[in-house]
């Protein structure tokens, strides 16, 4: 049982399904990424958590309570959108304690919950600042501030730091897992993404949006050790996807030859780790397309004569148009 | 049904009761009584009033377009010191009450006005030189002091960021500078000139407290005959078919006036305008450039200037007479009361407009059928003379005639649009991920409004509310058919004492007209202080 639990949603947009039947649940304490591609129903499942859309079928419940009859302003969520939705009228300060003078403080509580959530956020001092003249990531922290203030049961973002650059990004990326994990009365996040890098950097566990469906849920380790399917394996760099035809002796046959199965899955692809096939004197032959040093190792991109493309890593760097052998060790079965 | 969406039915049910219902029974009137359309073919007099209509509109708009032309360009073309000044005080003419301009115009020109008046003592003359009263050069001469800002705003901003390389390129090619401009320049400006000579046309055309007070009593427009045939000759059968000519007309107008807007966005490639502003570089151009801009600012600032003036000839005298109720006295209360009479009625008014605007304009940010339907229909009375107006709540409106709410109302109905106009496009860019931030931030939606839409309004709302009360403050049309007898507003007040004989009379109407100026300028000065650096559109 989840803290959050989404149960059998469904949502069509001009007629056509946006959400098929999606059920999550996300445990106490824990930050859960929904990753996937622009139209694919993510930020809307966002919405819907947070009430301002509802779904035609299904419902979500929150510590084992149903929210359809919950309004938006009684759920005691947090939603930090993608283009922060700063009020521009309001300075740093009113922003921050617009939504504790929502739940009536005193105005020394507020005074004191907005100056503890700028210390947080590392802006301390900005109370005064007109939020028209922050930078993209000042902008960025003060909405994160505002979002926390209120102490939401849980956080939601949606691709906050989509309009960021990259190295900001990655920082704040970090800064925000650390913050959110220090939060006490805060029982889950939620994160909308459409970069794997930022998902995994930040979430637990992360669930695959595609077409609609929930394609994977995990965490992001497990997504590299067993992708459900040949989409999932795409988003974390696992792009050597080949057909693949199961033999009646319990091989599989491929472009690249016959190999040992390690399961039996009806319609698959065969995948085939970069770290799995050797550059040596003997095999394939291919030539260099492409080599990139990569975190230690060639990432090198190699064209087979018969003409497949594949990414294999090297120890050493290998000139482009060198000709080369390589051999695969093994290969595994994904579900297409 | 949602709350709101019965809220949205406010403002459709206002413009039906006083609106639509009164215009239906202008053309129940019109065509139930044969009589009507009868004596309208009887004499030619009738033709003769809408051919005048026509003809004085046609030459108004002409001599406005030959004299504020000039200024367009200048400002246009170079840097000139004290520009933004000159330019805010060439829009006091165009938001004056017409009854100022009419005052004005008779205090300067008329047997007793300050022009005859030096004339006179300067030449020892018995009579003054200058009869142009009730004669067509003064009503045209009236309008074109009243327009001009019209044209110098709407060709002039758009003549200021047009490129000057465009007419360089012309002459470089052989075309002298006259050619250039009538082959180059002004091609490109036509879209911008047209649609300023049909606004500058359709206020002519609709003109009212300017020819009623200025023509004198042989010189009447349609709109100033339908008044006469209600309230002279109480021929409502007549007044009502006049009213459905005049009703044709403004909307033929409009209707053209919006093509032309919506065509006006022609892929130019517009410059800043510093790029197309030089510096006044020869002693010539010094001396034309100043020496135009002097005489209009003569022209423009004498009138108002010569009430306030006159007004103080006797000393305080004016200004004491306005507190007393003579037996004799036309307006039965003393003329004071009037300004009483216009604050109350000003502020009802901006109540009524700026709640029913608010609501209107919030109907239309929403996405659906409903709300492209109600675009226009928001936007008609713009299109309805304001006697029409009046004259329609005359007809339709039985026992609600004598309603001391009637001059809010009518009021009200002109000053929406402009509301709607006002509010929209602040309204239009509230991001409604606002709306939804504050919402999960546990705001309701009643706390959404107040917090978040109300204080983003709150500039825009007080330029309507500002613009409410101007139109209130001025209104003469619809005013001078619907106000009680016992309840005159100022413009009333100052109508009936012009046409009172003896000088205290029309001293007492300078002085009215004088503190409606005052009022009105503070109301300008406001006006001007809200907008900011945002501009003015007409």
């Amino acid at each position: 049982m989840g803290i959050l639990e989404v149960r059998e949603v469904e949502k069509h947009f001009d007629h056509e399904p946006l959400l098929q039947n999606i059920s999550l649940a996300i445990n106490a304490g824990e930050i859960v990424c929904l990753l996937g591609s622009s139209g694919s129903g993510k930020t809307t499942l966002l919405r819907i958590i947070a009430g301002l859309e509802t779904p035609e079928h299904g419902a979500i419940f929150f510590e084992g309570r149903d929210l359809r009859a919950t309004p938006v302003h009684a759920r005691q969520f947090g939603l930090m959108f993608q283009d922060l939705a700063l009020f521009p009228h309001k300075n740093v300060f009113e922003n921050i304690a617009f939504g504790l003078r929502m739940q009536n403080l005193s105005r020394v509580d507020i005074r004191a919950r907005v100056n503890a959530m700028l210390d947080l956020v590392g802006l301390a001092g900005f109370t005064a600042r007109d939020v028209n003249t922050l930078s993209g990531g000042e902008a960025q922290r003060i909405a994160l501030a505002r979002s926390l203030a209120p102490r939401p049961r849980l956080l939601m973002f949606d691709e906050p730091l989509g309009a960021l650059d990259r190295i900001l990004r990655e920082q704040l990326v970090a800064d925000l897992r650390a913050i959110l994990k220090q939060i006490g009365t805060l029982r889950a996040a939620l994160y909308v993404t459409h970069d794997q890098d930022e998902a995994f950097a930040i979430a637990d566990r992360v669930a695959i949006i595609h077409a609609g469906k929930i394609a994977q849920i995990g965490a992001p380790a497990e997504m590299y050790r067993a992708p459900a399917n040949a989409f999932v394996a795409q988003l974390p760099g696992l792009t050597n996807l080949f057909p693949a035809r199961w033999r009646e002796d319990g091989k599989i046959e491929t472009v690249f030859g016959v190999f040992a199965a390690d399961r039996k899955i009806e319609n698959a692809v065969a995948l085939i780790r970069p770290e799995r096939v050797r550059v040596g004197a003997s095999g394939i032959a291919a030539r260099v397309e492409e080599c990139v040093f990569r975190a230690g190792n060639y990432r090198v991109r190699v064209i087979t004569d018969a003409g497949d493309r594949l990414i294999v890593e090297s120890k050493d760097a290998l000139a482009i148009a060198e000709r080369i052998a390589i051999a695969i060790d093994a290969v595994e079965l994904v579900p297409a | 049904m949602k709350l709101t969406n019965a809220l949205f039915l406010l403002p459709i049910a206002f413009l039906a009761a006083f609106y639509f219902y009164p215009l239906i029974a202008i053309l129940q009137t019109s065509f139930a009584d044969a009589r009507g359309i009868a004596e309208l073919f009887e004499s030619n007099y009738y033709a003769r009033v809408l051919a005048f209509t026509f003809f004085q509109a046609a030459l108004s708009t002409m001599l406005t377009l030959v004299a504020a032309l000039p200024a367009a360009f200048i400002f246009a073309r170079y840097e000139i010191r004290g520009a933004r000044l000159i330019r805010a005080l060439t829009t006091i003419p165009f938001l004056m009450p017409t009854l100022v301009v009419a005052t004005a115009f008779s205090a300067l020109f008329g047997p007793r006005g300050s022009i005859n008046l030096a004339l006179m003592r300067a030449f020892q003359l018995d009579a003054p030189p200058i009869q142009i009263l009730d004669t067509v050069w003064i009503i045209l001469l009236a309008h074109t002091f009243y327009n001009f800002s019209i044209v110098l705003r709407v060709v002039g901003g758009f003549w200021a960021n047009l490129d000057p390389q465009i007419e360089n390129a012309a002459r470089v090619l052989g075309a002298s500078r006259a050619r250039a401009f009538l082959h180059i320049t002004l091609p490109l400006l036509a879209p911008a000139l047209i649609a300023a000579a049909l606004l500058v046309f359709i206020f002519d055309f609709t003109s009212f407290g300017v020819i009623l007070i200025l023509g004198g009593a042989r010189l009447a427009t349609l709109e100033v005959e339908i008044y006469r045939q209600t309230v002279n000759l109480f021929n409502l059968p007549v007044a009502a078919i006049l009213s459905l000519v005049q009703l044709v007309c403004t909307f033929a107008l409009m209707t053209l006036y919006t093509r032309v807007q919506a065509r006006r966005a022609r892929p130019l490639h517009l410059r800043p305008q510093t790029i197309t502003r030089r510096k006044l570089q020869t002693a010539r151009e010094k001396f034309f450039v100043c020496g135009y801009l002097a005489a209009m600012l003569i022209f423009l600032l004498t009138p108002l200037a010569s009430i306030a003036a006159a007004s103080f000839e006797n000393g305080l005298d004016y200004y004491a007479e306005l507190f007393i109720n003579r037996r004799a006295s036309i307006t039965f209360v003393p003329p004071m009361d009037a300004v009483r009479n216009s604050l109350l009625f000003a502020g009802a008014t901006i109540v009524l407009a700026v709640a029913l605007g608010l609501i209107a304009a919030h109907a239309l940010t929403q996405k659906n059928r409903a709300a492209q339907i109600l675009d226009p229909i928001f936007m008609l009375p713009l299109g309805t003379s304001a006697v029409t107006l009046g004259f329609g709540y005359i007809l339709a409106l039985g026992n609600l005639r004598t309603s001391i709410w009637l001059v809010p109302i009518a009021h009200a109905l002109v000053a929406f649009p402009f509301v709607v106009r006002a509010l929209l496009p602040t309204l239009k860019s509230i991001q409604p991920h606002l709306h939804q931030a504050a919402q999960v931030l546990g705001a309701s939606p009643a706390r959404v409004w107040r917090e978040i839409d109300l204080p983003i309004l709150a500039r825009a709302l007080s330029i309507g509310a500002i613009f409410t009360f101007m139109i209130s403050l001025g209104e003469f049309g619809a005013t001078a058919l619907v106000a009680r007898p016992d309840l005159p507003t100022i413009p009333i007040a100052i109508y009936r004492l012009l046409g009172q004989p003896g000088l205290m009379n029309f001293g007492q109407a300078l002085a009215l007209s004088t503190i409606l100026m005052l009022v009105s300028a503070m109301a300008m000065i406001a006006l001007e202080r809200a907008r900011g650096d945002t501009g003015g559109e007409f």
